[in-house]
């Protein structure tokens, strides 16, 4: 029999779950390449706090005058007040809509498919650990009460290595099972917790909300117009939005700079619908929705390459509806995942 | 030496003086992040840390000299959003076959390694606010106090999250003391 120790449990975890200290070499290398992203963002910063000029030159003013008078006699589109007049548009429409209503001991039942790529981390028997990518399908479906408290269940329609670097990292790991085509989850949620945000407590204030994106006081992420772009996508898939917080997200959306219209466009799953786009430094994120119910069909990322121009797609979800419910599945039993896997 | 508090301060002014501030700390976030979402995430996650401690850096609290627990919880709720489910992650790290803690130089280590699936069990029976700040505490070696502040709670709460976890532990860890060496774990 083992003996334990009288370790502290604190230190007992970190020597558990911490990782053996990577390659120096490495590490310094890391570093670097993040001391340069924030090198980059510091001087955006710099660049901005420039005073502005007041005035603009007056062979500038004209040359400017000339062009406007030029661009809007050939008809060329203004991407942003056309990308503003279609969200202030479905704006329109999702404050007229009803949404849901969930009854005691009933739920509300969200479906969608979702792509990307989902990390692996593993420790091999000598306590290294490695870490790989896999490129996956899943089909998502969430069982909300009214209380905030819920099932997800996560099944993968497929599962492949995102490249060959990943596979052989796969096998240097100990080829350990990874989660493959068929394979199910179902957890349950107590309210506040995971991926709920209560949608009915954020802001009708289109000014307040864009406030709040912004400032990452909804869902945190990296600074950005493009970043707050995708939040508003992820927030109008949820079918349970209030129609005033849905109507504040398009008019939030319409107010955010660089958003462009790019008309009629498929999503993922080949259902026709509007399109808007935002073009961030390393992403571009393009939202698609019903023009008819200002439902959000899809959202989408796709790379975009150090030139400027669009790379691949990295990741979509596409919302398949909702309805409401008076059942839930069993979520799995608590504990370690299945046996021999 | 100036305090991180006086170097935010300058950088308000000076958007380069935030670089120091990445000097001192880049490494302890990077670290934490590691042993959260691995090495290929935790670049991501300590990069997009720092820039959003860089544009926020006007909200910092300059009574605080030490920006680490500042930095920390930012890194902390990217983990928690990159996360989605964060049980799975966990059963991901319990599943894999145990290293094999004979091979393991430090005694205590090795210990640890071959209770490692129990640990993990025990983390995902807390509720996800008391697991990320034992996670937090245990792998970021914060104080309750320096808890407290990277999570925005008063630290009786930190103390009380941190109590329920080792209880939750110790439950566990009776558990596999009571399991022969031989058994096939």
């Amino acid at each position: 029999m083992t003996q334990m120790n009288p370790m502290d449990e604190l230190d007992l975890t970190r020597r558990a779950l911490g990782d053996e200290e990577p390659d120096p070499r490495e590490r310094r290398q890391a570093l670097a390449r993040i001391r340069t992203r924030l090198d980059a963002a510091i001087e955006t910063e710099r660049f901005r706090r420039r005073p502005a000029r007041r005035l603009v030159p007056p062979i500038a003013a004209a040359i400017l005058a000339i062009g406007l008078v030029v661009l809007i006699a050939l008809g060329l589109p203004f991407g942003r007040p056309a990308a503003a007049d279609e969200l202030r548009r479905l704006a329109a429409i999702a404050a007229g809509a009803r949404g849901p209503v969930v009854g005691p001991g009933e739920f509300l039942l969200m479906r969608s498919e979702e792509f990307g790529l989902q990390g692996q981390t593993y420790l091999d028997e000598r306590g290294i650990q490695f870490a790989f990518n896999l490129t996956v399908r899943l089909r998502v479906e969430t069982w909300f009460a009214a209380d905030g408290s819920g099932v997800h269940r996560t099944r993968w329609l497929s599962a492949d290595f995102a490249s060959e670097r990943d596979r052989r990292v796969w096998i240097e790991a100990g080829s350990h099972p990874v989660p493959e085509a068929g394979d199910e989850l179902v957890e349950r949620f107590a309210p506040g917790e995971g991926r709920w945000i209560d949608l009915s407590a954020l802001p009708t204030s289109p000014g307040r909300l864009l406030a709040d994106l912004r400032a990452g006081r909804i869902i945190e992420r990296a600074p950005g117009d493009d970043q707050v772009f995708l939040t508003i996508g992820e927030l109008l898939a949820r079918a349970d939005a209030p129609p005033a917080v849905r109507a504040a997200l398009f008019e939030a959306a319409a107010r955010l700079d660089g958003v462009e219209l790019m008309g009629e466009d498929a999503d993922p799953l080949g259902r026709e619908g509007v399109a808007l786009a935002i073009q961030g430094t390393t992403r571009r994120t393009e939202l698609i929705f019903d023009p008819d119910s200002a439902r959000l069909l899809a959202h989408e990322t796709y790379l975009v390459r150090s030139d400027g121009s669009v790379g691949p797609i990295f990741a979509w979800t596409a919302v398949q509806g909702a309805s409401v419910v008076d059942s839930a599945p069993e979520p799995d039993p608590p504990g370690i995942g299945s046996p021999g896997g | 030496v100036a305090t991180d508090a006086e170097i935010i301060g300058r950088s308000l002014e000076d958007p380069r003086a935030f670089g120091e501030i990445f000097e001192r700390h880049g490494d302890a976030v990077l670290s934490y992040a590691r042993r959260r979402v691995g090495p290929a995430a935790a670049e991501d996650i300590t990069a997009q840390a720092f820039l959003i401690a860089l544009e926020r850096r006007a909200r910092y609290d300059l009574a605080f000299e030490s920006a680490r627990p500042w930095l920390l919880g930012i890194a902390m709720n990217l983990i928690r959003h990159h996360l989605r489910d964060h049980a799975q992650h966990l059963r991901m790290l319990a599943r894999a076959s145990a290293p094999v803690a004979e091979q393991v130089d430090d005694p205590d280590r090795a210990d640890a390694l071959r209770m490692r699936p129990w640990i993990v069990e025990a983390l995902l029976e807390l509720s996800a606010h008391d697991r990320e700040t034992f996670l937090l505490v245990a792998l970021a070696d914060l104080t309750y106090e320096e808890a407290a502040r990277a999570i925005g709670i008063p630290v009786g709460t930190v103390r009380s999250r941190i109590h329920r976890g080792r209880m939750k532990l110790r439950e566990r860890l009776r558990l596999f003391e009571a399991i022969p060496e031989e058994t096939d774990r």
